[in-house]
């Protein structure tokens, strides 16, 4: 027994190495599928980014519409969520106890649960119609149909990293603040905003990096349409009535499997995915960075408020935004979950997960279940150990500070874009590989959604771990891997469970490359006879079809089913990490 | 300690060992992807297909373009079309047409309970260009046009567009405000149904109760005017294989061109060959 720990801790370090080599190779099989496919034809860089035109046949590749069209709709929906979001965090620090600080908190991050397609389902039955009615136009389909869908997509985000800031700053500053008789209002405005000022621009650029990556739920809503770029602020204005194309949207058509898998045409499609990831990294990695620096406090102004009335003024004015954004929040989520419940279990019966479904979108859920398992369960199976491997790399031993390269690889490998995912699993796994279609090319992608979840998660309790245990055992004589082993893991095991979690909760909802890499329309069935060419159908994607193609009442209702089911199964995930979350930090305490 | 790590490696190493062994074969079912518009026959032959004991799978991403794309590329062993095969295409492509259609220029049922009921070439091709921009310009509804053209590479928009402007010739920039895509033909359907104003061409074996469609050049699209040649958007629909086609392949277009085949064909509103 004693021989076979020995073995382990002797070849412990290097699996650690070893899982951050897989993360690092997945960043590197990114990267690397898109510089080919540049490579592969001719891409006519200063045309993409000026030209307006997009046509294939005349190999005319002007995509300034598309990042007119993602800039635009990204704009928007911070342009809402940022100042929610901001006032929903303040109004839970300040006008909240812990308690119902705790439960709304809780409320509104269910919105971050929903799954892309879901919103996407919302959208077209429920936001299309209202845009028909707001803005006149006889479709509804439009850049400010996409842009509110974001808003509500990216609030949660905004929120959270906002709330990080302003929980981390230190209470002495606010109650010195309150000790000079300062009330709670000036408080906020005056200490906590001005301290946690960078953790709330890291929330916006966190939530900007989702919005511009966002594809699935843009998708149902925006119109698809080339060639509109407006000349002027008026017609840029009008424009967002009407429909646009973004990047995603983009990537996400057709064009993606037509354009072949070589030259100019392909090129040009693997640039409009290099933009996109490049525009998204950026704006993450800055966040990321900005959020990790909230620990640094600055000096907070003088109160330039003089009188007392004036301050009163404001005082009840920053608090009626407040409880208006915590409204907003919590409205939001309510109207949410009310309506994906109220219409799933209008249908939802345990025999649609048993049914086949038959046709393309009537009778049950079983195979779309059994498919959304099957892909979920592979990846889980190469994303856990992977990213707990990585995760555990952060530890270098005893009183040395801890590696900061695996949380950076997987703030990148979380910063690229779902569907750019999608096209690389497909350009190498499906047709360079000759995979074709299959669940396992699905699993891996989902795998990779999952990876950074877990490699934070590890890699923050690594930097958590209690310093006198780790001191004691050195002084037991443990070396480094040892102490990797039995002190290390076992602290930040509950937080492999609850990161694994979050990750695949994050995954069983993907939808935009399981199109590309694991699903077809019709004839997959399950359990599939082979690793290669054996596609599954998914919950997700079935949703999708639906949402995009049936009016009939019936493939509605299962729409709506598909929904809940989704909406639980990662919800459930959700909670469960929760209790491992809150297990973890009462580790801390004791 | 080691015990309870035992009792954590084993349902791993038997989700492992299920994994590999029931994914030891390889996969040997038709892979059939491309055309919405072909899809129907397709996914009606298949149950007769897997009734003889075969394994089909069928996609539609990428409509008839991507199948082609996809065959190219070897991914799949049949490609469903909308369009003819063109210089573009590989010379190794061979196509067997397995039924006619029509692309019936589709509008919201209001357009023609307005009053119009036939538009020419001319005003399509304005419609489409956005020149013409409200019903009422034709004799119908003070109503706003609005387009839902085929996304490029789709069949339809193909022979549509080669219908308004010629063969090869690029259409002409859509930059009127009240135009944006659909893609599948379900799509399509969904959207032109459900919007005040709407037209876009879609298959007449789509078009169901919930859209009417506009006479092109005085003659509405029927089996009797796709038969006789006088209405004027007509379309071979294809299976295409890449050389000649395997077995399972050539046993699936026999049974699409087949009795049972012809029935499904005519009973989706398509007219088969011959």
């Amino acid at each position: 027994m004693m021989s076979s720990t020995g073995r382990l801790d002797r070849v412990l370090p290097g699996l650690c190495g070893f899982g951050l080599a897989v993360a690092v190779a997945m960043v590197a099989a990114i990267v690397f599928f898109l510089v080919d496919g540049m490579r592969s034809g001719d891409v006519d860089w200063w045309g993409l980014v000026a030209g307006s035109d997009w046509s294939p046949r005349a190999l005319d590749f002007g995509a300034a519409p598309m990042i007119w069209g993602t800039l635009i709709v990204s704009t928007i929906a911070l342009a809402i969520a940022a100042p929610v979001g901001w006032g929903i965090a303040l109004a839970t620090k300040t006008l909240l106890s812990d308690r119902l600080a705790g439960l709304a908190t809780a409320w509104i991050q269910f919105l971050a649960v929903v799954p892309s397609v879901v919103w996407g389902l919302i959208a077209v039955v429920y936001v299309r119609p209202l845009m028909r009615a707001a803005t006149g136009s006889a479709s509804g389909d439009s850049i400010l149909a996409a842009g509110l869908v974001l808003a509500a997509m990216v609030l949660p985000i905004v929120t959270a990293v906002s709330l990080d800031a302003l929980h981390a700053v230190p209470r002495s500053l606010q109650d010195a603040a309150r000790c000079c008789g300062v009330s709670d209002m000036s408080v906020a405005r005056s200490v906590l905003v001005p301290s946690a000022s960078r953790g709330l621009v890291a929330g916006l650029l966190l939530g900007l990096s989702r919005a511009l990556g966002e594809t699935v739920a843009v998708y149902l809503v925006i119109g698809r349409v080339d060639g509109r770029l407006p000349d002027g602020v008026r017609s840029a204005v009008s424009s967002v009535a009407h429909p646009g194309q973004t990047l995603t949207t983009k990537l996400n058509s057709p064009e993606s499997v037509l354009a072949g898998t070589s030259g100019s045409y392909w090129a040009t499609m693997c640039a409009l995915a290099f933009m996109l990831m490049a525009m998204t990294l950026v704006v993450g990695l800055v966040g990321a960075r900005l959020a990790s620096m909230t620990r640094a406090t600055r000096c907070c102004g003088p109160n330039r408020g003089t009188g007392r009335r004036s301050i009163a003024v404001k005082d009840g004015a920053t608090r009626a935004a407040l409880v208006a954004a915590l409204l907003v929040g919590v409205a939001l989520s309510a109207t949410v979950f009310l309506i994906v419940a109220a219409r799933g279990i209008e249908v939802a019966s345990p025999g649609l997960l048993v049914r086949r479904s038959s046709g393309v979108t009537g009778g049950g859920l079983r195979d779309q279940g059994l498919g959304s398992g099957l892909l979920i369960l592979t990846a889980a199976l190469l994303a856990c150990p992977v990213g707990c491997l990585a995760g555990l790399f952060a530890f270098r031993g005893v009183d040395r500070r801890p590696r900061r390269t695996p949380r950076i690889v997987a703030l990148v490998l979380a910063g690229v874009p779902s569907i750019v995912l999608g096209l690389a699993g497909y350009g190498l796994l499906i047709s360079r590989f000759g995979l074709g279609k299959s669940w396992l090319a699905g699993g891996v992608v989902l795998a990779i959604v999952a990876v950074p979840y877990v490699v934070v998660a590890v890699s923050t309790r690594v930097d958590a771990a209690p310093p006198s245990q780790v001191f004691a055992a050195s002084t037991l004589g443990l070396g480094t891997s040892q102490t990797l082993r039995s002190v290390v893991y076992p602290f930040a095991k509950p937080a492999l469970i609850s990161g694994s979690l979050l990750g695949l909760a994050r995954a069983i909802g993907e939808t935009a490359p399981l199109l590309f890499t694991a699903t077809v329309f019709a004839g997959a069935s399950f359990p599939p006879s082979s690793i290669a060419d054996a596609p599954v159908v998914s919950l997700p994607t079935h949703l999708f079809t639906i949402v995009q193609d049936s009016t009939s009442p019936e493939a509605r209702q299962v729409a709506w089913a598909t929904a809940l089911t989704l909406l639980l199964a990662a919800q459930l995930m959700v909670v469960v990490a929760q209790v491992y979350e809150r297990r973890a930090r009462r580790e801390v305490a004791t | 300690m080691p015990r309870r790590r035992v009792r954590a490696t084993r349902p791993l190493l038997l989700a492992a060992a299920l994994a590999v062994g029931g994914c030891s074969g390889a996969g040997d079912a038709l892979e059939i992807s491309g055309s919405t518009t072909v899809n129907p026959i397709v996914v009606e032959v298949a149950e007769a297909y897997r009734r003889q004991g075969n394994d089909v799978l069928i996609d539609t991403q990428g409509g008839s373009s991507g199948g082609l794309a996809q065959l190219r590329d070897g991914q799949i062993d049949i490609a469903m079309s909308s369009k003819p095969l063109d210089g573009a295409d590989p010379d190794t492509f061979r196509g067997t047409v397995v039924a006619y259609d029509a692309v019936g220029v589709a509008v919201h049922p209001a357009v023609v309970a307005g009053g119009v009921d036939g538009v020419n070439r001319v005003q399509l091709a304005a419609i489409f260009e956005g020149t013409i921009t409200n019903w009422a310009e034709l004799g119908g509804p003070d109503v706003a046009i609005f387009v839902y053209d085929k996304e490029p590479g789709r069949g339809t928009r193909e022979v549509f567009d080669e219908f308004l402007y010629g063969a090869g010739e690029p259409r002409r920039r859509a930059t009127h405000r009240n135009y944006a895509v659909a893609g599948a033909n379900e799509e399509s359907r969904l959207k032109i149904s459900t919007t005040t104003g709407a037209i876009g061409p879609l298959s007449i074996a789509f078009i169901d109760d919930s859209l009417a469609t506009l006479d092109v050049e005085g003659v509405a699209p029927t089996v009797g005017t796709i038969r006789d040649g006088s209405y004027g958007i007509v379309r071979p629909l294809l299976l295409v294989t890449d050389g000649e086609p395997s077995a399972p392949a050539q046993e699936f277009i026999d049974l699409t061109m087949s009795a049972t085949g012809t029935e499904v064909i005519t009973a989706l509103g398509y007219l088969p060959p011959g």
